[in-house]
């Protein structure tokens, strides 16, 4: 009998090995949360922060020793290149940010314990793997190691009814898009006959026009159109993202949209890319109504976590405008436009997210933008930070907001989506308004009991950090650095892009 | 007189079909939700009957003992344990919103169904799926075997984690020492 022995060889372990270590390192929080000795909120903050620093160290070294060419292990189920590396970089590295976050918020004893932690590192574990293969089962499953994860750490850690509405309906509603998804792998199988990505852009050539196929996208399309947030499949993101303590909200917003953005990169503009005729409209459609419709609904909420989740749907928008500029022919500026766009939103989220953790820490609730009122007088460092940070998720200059904006409508208007980019910056305009409400909020207005009492956090060396870092990225790519990252984002790229 | 031969898998596949498309609907129309899992097990007993008819016996068996034979049972233990009684369906209106939902399900449905039938098998893949050449691969079983251990071992593995996963999820979900407090 003549077995084909799958190669398992030492270089498929290091290129991996992220991974497999967050794998082991999820089971050995596990058995510190049964074990009486090492079952404490030290011990598990260590073990999280020490694993997820050695594998951002690991990923940011594979990074750099992956050649042009990405390599493909395990029949395509594993692919170590530069496209993956830099997704799982970014997933990281939110991972890493957000636990320290987490180590200096109320909900620290809630969040470090070993089960908890054990869940959110197979979450990560499974964000690695969706954004590095080539196979669309892998791909699936990794989709929903993260999501089922993320389901119950919404619904564990705050036990409040906002977060157990928030988990039960996305949980409900992802299930189905998940359903759908797998339906439109099933078409492209039934019609290709592949489960591989590279094989579905082959065979697409020999059968064009075959109507499975153009289902099939279809339906890959709305169920990550409905992971990626964008309106009319937007209905979970606000009760998810209030109803989540605010780290993980952080994480969903930053995290969940790298991978699911690097995994639409993969399927659409490599794989499905012979039938972006059916997609594109589709993809249009739903983009233009995200820009449209998210900062509408925007303008009215009351809760910064809200605001947050309608502004994470506008930004969705954007992405998904850049996905679609593909389809007059102009392929090199999509891909590089994308990765910019998420550098820019991880790092500027992530900051404005550090800062209202930081003030919820004092009440132990959510803050509302009447919360707000009068920061810069008492905190002017936080208010300055906060405000470069909306600044930038405007899209003003000289933030990198500004900069990843015009990457994305330079990547359309050469595909000639005129109107799509007319809607997108009709949105922006919108966006603009209640970006700058926080900004009067903070600045203009005296502090009075009546608009709400004052808040006065405790100092935290974390949160300090991670905000004037974030700051400083943001400013530094905004004006003297965009090329340099912009140079990754191409390197990162070529693997889809071709140049 | 026509050859039965050939006729004799479409009606095989459309009773299948009808009759699973019948028992679904009594799932999710049942009030009582011990009938709602019964009716689930003719489901999968059914799907197991439309895979046998596609010369997949290797997943007929599994779909019978490990959907049928043991998720739906432990289905029917939680509603046990959680002593459900029939639903209260209490002054629910239908409501335009909500048939204007069931219009675009349907005009969805119709559209994939139209779509399916529109297209021919186009013939890519990897090999004739008649008995005879299953039969040659060494059966069902070992097929799909060999493909679970060697194209998919890395779907394989990390699905073992997802199960994992999902259970450590759920007990930490329906861990009971905390208490609910009403959103502010």
């Amino acid at each position: 009998m003549n077995f084909p022995i799958p190669d398992l060889n030492l270089s498929f372990y290091s290129s991996a090995l992220p991974i497999i270590l967050l794998s082991l390192t999820s089971i050995i929080a596990l058995l510190m949360g049964v074990s009486k000795k090492c079952n404490s909120v030290k011990s598990a903050m260590w073990i999280n922060n020490l694993s997820l620093l050695a594998t951002l160290l690991m990923i940011i070294r594979l990074y750099g020793i992956s050649g042009a060419a990405s390599e493909m292990f395990l029949s395509g189920g594993f692919i170590a290149g530069r496209l993956g590396y830099f997704g799982q970089g970014l997933i990281v590295g939110v991972a890493l940010v957000v636990s320290l976050l987490m180590g200096d918020s109320y909900i620290k004893a809630k969040f470090f314990r070993g089960e908890i932690i054990a869940l959110f590192h197979m979450v990560i574990a499974g964000m690695l793997t969706m954004v590095a293969t080539d196979d669309l089962i892998t791909l699936f499953v990794g989709l929903e190691m993260a999501s089922i994860g993320i389901y119950a750490l919404i619904g564990y850690t705050s036990p409040t009814k906002l977060s157990q509405e928030g988990a039960v309906k996305y949980f409900i509603l992802g299930s189905i898009a998940a359903a759908i998804l797998l339906f439109g792998f099933a078409f492209l199988y039934a019609a290709t006959g592949t489960l591989r990505i590279s094989e579905i852009s082959v065979a697409i050539g020999k059968i064009s026009g075959h109507s499975w196929v153009e289902l099939g996208a279809i339906l890959t399309i709305v169920g990550i159109g409905f992971k990626m947030a964008l309106v009319p499949f937007h209905m979970w993101t606000p009760d998810a993202y209030e109803g989540a303590p605010t780290g993980l909200t952080a994480f969903m917003a930053t995290a969940m949209k790298t991978m699911i953005m690097v995994a639409a990169i993969r399927v659409f503009e490599n794989g499905l890319s012979g039938v972006h005729g059916v997609w594109v409209p589709v993809l249009g459609f739903m983009a233009a109504s995200s820009l449209l419709f998210a900062n509408i609904l925007a303008l009215a909420q009351q809760s910064v976590k809200r605001l947050l989740a309608y502004s994470s749907i506008a930004h969705s928008g954007y992405m998904a405008l850049a996905l679609a500029a593909m389809s007059g022919g102009v392929r090199q500026y999509s891909v590089p436009s994308i990765l910019f766009y998420l550098i820019s939103y991880v790092v500027v989220s992530l900051g404005a997210f550090a800062i209202i953790m930081w003030l919820e820490n004092e009440r132990c609730e959510n803050i509302i933008v009447d919360d707000l009122t009068g920061l810069a007088k008492q905190h002017p460092f936080a208010a300055v930070a906060l405000s470069v940070f909306m600044f930038s998720l405007g899209g003003m200059p000289p933030t990198v907001g500004f900069i990843s904006k015009l990457y994305i409508f330079n990547a359309a208007l050469s595909n000639n989506l005129v109107g799509l980019v007319i809607v997108a910056a009709i949105g922006s305009t919108i966006s603009l308004y209640y970006y700058m409400r926080v900004i009067v909020r903070m600045f203009m207005m005296e502090g009075s009991p009546v608009l709400g009492s004052l808040i006065k956090p405790k100092r935290s060396m974390v949160t300090t950090w991670i905000v004037g870092g974030s700051v400083a990225i943001i400013l530094l790519l905004g004006t003297f650095l965009p090329e340099s990252a912009l140079r990754m984002a191409k390197h990162s790229a070529a693997e889809v892009s071709g140049g | 007189m026509p050859d039965f031969s050939l006729i004799l898998p479409h009606v095989v596949f459309h009773t299948f079909a009808l009759l699973i498309t019948i028992v679904s609907i009594c799932v999710v129309a049942a009030r009582h939700p011990v009938k709602s899992a019964v009716f689930l097990v003719v489901d999968l007993f059914l799907l197991a009957g439309l895979y046998a008819s596609l010369d997949s016996h290797f997943v007929a068996a599994i779909q019978i003992l490990v959907y049928a034979g043991a998720i739906v049972v432990l289905f029917l233990f939680v509603i046990m344990l959680l002593n459900l009684q029939q639903e209260q369906l209490k002054g629910v209106k239908f409501t335009v919103v909500e048939a204007g939902a069931l219009l675009i399900t349907l005009i969805g449905f119709l559209v994939v169904m139209f779509t399916t039938m529109s297209g021919k098998p186009t013939g890519l893949g990897e090999g004739s799926l008649d008995v005879a050449a299953i039969e040659a691969a060494g059966g069902n079983t070992q097929v799909v075997a060999m493909k679970l251990l060697t194209n998919f071992i890395w779907p394989f593995e990390l699905a073992s984690m997802l199960i994992l996963m999902a259970m450590v999820a759920a007990i930490v979900i329906a861990k009971k020492d905390k208490k609910v407090v009403p959103a502010a």
